[in-house]
Parts: structure tokens; sequence; C-alpha cells
């Protein structure tokens, strides 16, 4: 444990100015990106609950850094767009060994859903009501007004509808000439490959929430009360979204979350967009995993096991990723949406 | 050695499944690491049993690609960088390897591909050229599917 209840209750209770008791202390599952640690305090009498959230010893998982993941929250708190209520954010404190961290509210909920994966028809309905609030929020997300909260101060906007996708390719070819770990010819072709492809019919400019659904949402019941894990929000074609849901937009048929996306959102979604969509998501997880995931282990910065796991997690997906370079986008879409698995299913989540 | 190391990965298998998973609760977080401890003893089992595989031994394709560069007569391709390419046909590993050479040979042959695809997407006025690309390609998927052996393994893994 990095962190524990008295280094917590002594940090709360100065920052806080009040009596400050630590009840519990969990850490969230799995927290590959960044540490997230649930905390149960009484504070001055009162029982008050807080998600503490802090960089890994290696440093950020991620692309951007937790001081970006604050602004996001502090963007969003208050507006129709769900969020825990950002309360702090700090680095460079003698708490958690310096390292930066923001905490929240907690939000009364779960990452999970009981009972999701279960053969019965009561199960099924929930994979039928779970997925269509994953589709809704997201469509609310992508028809906010990210001008008006100022979002685009400090997250990259494009100029235009139709260089949504080339401004997305720029993004992440800069990330990965800055942080790739190792040679990976299948990246590097990637970006030449679908350079040409990318779709310009795109009809609003939207947030993008990033990785998104079961395990990243906080979920009471069937219904997102609190949108969480902001690491990899950007700006541009919102369906880009509906690819890194950890599967829970492939809890129903996807020809029936794309009709509910385009009515929630006003605006029809062309083929060429979801399959540019799909195969841009293949790159884009390739590129996370391992200058993100598995840089840390490669430089000797870490000997966690998911930090080693992100090499090998990835390896199905870069695969299929080769196997559609070249190929009609069309073509790409039996190559990559084969397997219907997801990975909290397969974790046991 | 492997049939040691096969015992080995048996009985760690066996430990974490029969003996830790059962008592831990299958959505702690102590829980899926251990899980992901056991998609990572795969990957690693898979090496030994397999035993290791460099690229260009196992996979006439990069080698094709490599040998027939220096043919193709591409205005992009420097002379250094070709001759890189023919060096590299020389330098294949054979026989028992150590895991870190197989490493060191296989990134080799990954960096250099690397250089071949970014000498043409940097070249000024490079006129496309559908056959190298397709070509390249092959090579690419070909040494993607063959890359540390770990194709069978990675198909029984999670996707996001």
């Amino acid at each position: 444990m990095t962190v524990d209840a008295l280094t917590i209750q002594s940090y709360f209770s100065k920052k806080l100015g009040q009596s400050v008791t630590v009840d519990s202390v969990r850490q969230s599952f799995p927290g590959i990106s960044r540490e997230t640690w649930l905390v149960k305090a009484t504070v001055s009498g009162v029982p008050t609950g807080y998600v503490l959230r802090i960089d890994p010893p290696e440093g950020s998982g991620g692309p951007t850094s937790l001081q970006f993941e604050w602004q996001v929250y502090s963007a969003l708190w208050g507006t129709e767009i769900p969020v825990a209520k950002p309360l702090w954010y700090a680095d460079g404190l003698p708490f958690a060994q310096g390292r930066p961290h923001m905490v929240r509210a907690l939000v009364d909920g779960s990452t999970t859903v009981e009972g999701l994966f279960r053969d019965t028809a009561e199960a099924a309905q929930l994979r039928r009501n779970v997925a269509i609030e994953a589709v809704r929020k997201l469509a609310l997300v992508h028809t906010f007004n990210w001008r008006a909260a100022a979002l685009d101060s400090f997250i990259p906007a494009p100029a235009s509808t139709g260089e949504c996708w080339t401004h997305e390719l720029q993004i992440w070819r800069e990330h990965w000439h800055r942080f790739g770990p190792i040679p990976c010819p299948v990246i590097e072709e990637a970006f030449y490959w679908l350079a040409p492809l990318a779709p310009h019919d795109v009809p609003l400019i939207s947030l993008n929430k990033g990785n998104n659904g079961i395990g990243e949402e906080i979920w009471r019941n069937t219904a997102i009360v609190a949108m969480s894990d902001w690491e990899l929000a950007s700006i541009g074609d919102g369906v880009a979204d509906l690819f890194w849901s950890q599967g829970t937009l492939r809890l129903i048929d996807f020809d029936e979350i794309v009709r509910l996306y385009s009515e929630a959102t006003g605006h029809a979604v062309s083929p060429e967009r979801l399959a540019f969509g799909n195969a841009f998501t293949l790159l884009k997880q390739t590129i996370c995993a391992l200058a993100f995931w598995y840089r840390p282990y490669h430089e000797g910065r870490t000997q966690r096991v998911y930090a080693l796991s992100g090499r090998t997690f990835i390896h199905e997906i870069e695969h299929r990723l080769s196997r559609c370079l070249g190929r009609p986008l069309d073509e790409t879409w039996a190559i990559t949406r084969g397997n219907e698995k997801n990975l909290y299913g397969e974790l046991g989540g | 050695m492997i049939t040691t190391c096969a015992k080995l990965f048996s009985v760690i298998r066996s430990v974490l499944t029969d003996q830790v998973l059962t008592n831990l609760e299958a959505s702690t977080w102590t829980a899926a690491n251990v899980r992901a401890s056991l998609a990572l003893l795969t990957y690693l089992e898979d090496l030994t049993k397999n035993g290791p595989k460099v690229l260009l031994e196992n996979n006439a394709t990069i080698g094709a690609f490599l040998s027939s560069l220096g043919d193709r007569n591409l205005p992009w391709m420097s002379a250094p960088l070709l001759t890189r390419c023919r060096a590299a046909l020389g330098r294949q590993a054979r026989g028992d390897v150590t895991l870190d050479r197989l490493i060191e040979e296989n990134w080799t042959l990954q960096s250099l591909l690397v250089d071949v695809i970014r000498a043409r997407n940097y070249a000024t006025g490079a006129v496309p050229d559908d056959a190298f690309d397709h070509a390249l390609r092959v090579c690419i998927s070909s040494t993607t599917a063959l890359d540390f052996s770990i194709t069978r393994n990675a198909s029984q893994m999670p996707p996001f």
C-alpha cells in the first residue's frame, strides 16, 4: 500500500482544517493508468466519502497529466454532464511522496453493475438498459457546449469539423514519436494508411470522453450518476467514443446503438466515420498500451504486473490492426469486430 | 530445461488458481492482479514451450522482403539503409538463443522496418507505390503474427 489510513487522516485534517477520522480506505479496481483510493471518513462528526486519485510512482499512466484531468472535472462540475464534485488538486507535497493527486467527492454507486454477465432473462434486460444508458450519456457529452465551458483552453481542438480526424491523427502521431518505447512497424504504417482515409463529413466537433462505460463511470443500478476517469478526454469526432467502451456498447446489437446515438445527438453517423473510428481506436489503444502502460516497465521504472501485461494484452489488437493495413475500411470491420468479449468481463468485474 | 520450466509454470498456475484465487473475492483489486499475472504466465510459458523464435529464421516473408528491396529501385531508399537491410539478412541467430538475444534480434528487424517506413513517408515527392506498399504490409502482418511467438496466446487475451 503506497498510502495508508493514518497518512490520509493526517493530510486531510490539515487540508480541511477539521477533525478527520478515516474509517476505511480501499484501492479501486483495476487502476491501470492511475491509483484511485476510496476513502470513507468522519469529518467533524459527519460521515463523508472521498475519492483520492494519485499518479503512480512511475508517473502518469496516460498521455495527459493529472492536472489535465482535474481541469476537466472543474470545467464540467455543475453542468448537465454528471461528474463528482472536484475538491482539490496538489502536487509536490510530503503526502504520497510528492506525487500529483486530486480529491473529489465520493458519489454513491459502483464502477461495475452487479449481475451484468449472468445467463438469465433479467441479466439480458439489464445489459440492454446499461448499454442504452451508456450511449445516451455519451451523446450528452458529445452535444455539450465545450466552448462555453472553455475546455478548449487546455484541450487542443480542431479548426473545423472537416479536420477532426486529421487533428486526432496528428496528436497521436506526436504521442507515439515522443513516447513510443519500442520499434513498431504496425503503428508507423497505420498512420500512413489511415491519413488519406480520414472522413471529412463530421457534423459537429464534440467533447470526447475517451475510455468510457463499465469500469469507468459510477453506476447506480442502471444509471450513470457520475462520469469518471477523464484522462483521455479530447475534442473531435464523438464517434471515437463508441469504440472504447470496455464492451458496454457491445452488450446489445451495435446497429441499435448507432440508431440510438444518432437520435440522441440529432446527427446521422456515416459508415465511413464508423469504420474509421473503429480502425483508429485500434491504433490509439495500441499506442496507449505500449507508450503509456508498458513504457515504465520497459525503462525499469516499475515492476507492476499491469505495466508488463500492457505488452501482452495489446498483442491481439496489434495483430488485428496489422491485418487491416492497406484494406478498404469496410473490409476492416469484420477483422476488428470479431471478439465480443470485454476486459472487465474477462477479469471478473 | 524446458521440462523444468513447464513443471514450474504448472505449479505456479496451480497455486494461484486453486489456492489463491479461490480465497479472494472475484471483483477485488488483488484478484484482478492475480488474473493478470496468470495471463502473463501464459505468455511466458509460450515463450519457453515453443522455443524462442527469431523473426528472420522463422519468417520467410520478411527475409524475402528485405532481399527484394535492392531490386525495387526505390528512389527514397538511401544507400546506407539498403546496406543495413542487406546486413540484417546475414545477422540472423540460429539454434538456441537467450531471451535477451531473441529480443535484440527481433527488435533489430522491427527497427529496420520502421526506418524503411519512415524513409518512404518523409521522402520529398515520393510517388505512391502500391506494389511496394502491399509487400511491406504483408511483411508487417506476418512479422506481427510471429513477434515473440505469442499469436496463439494472444488470441485468448481479452480486448478492451
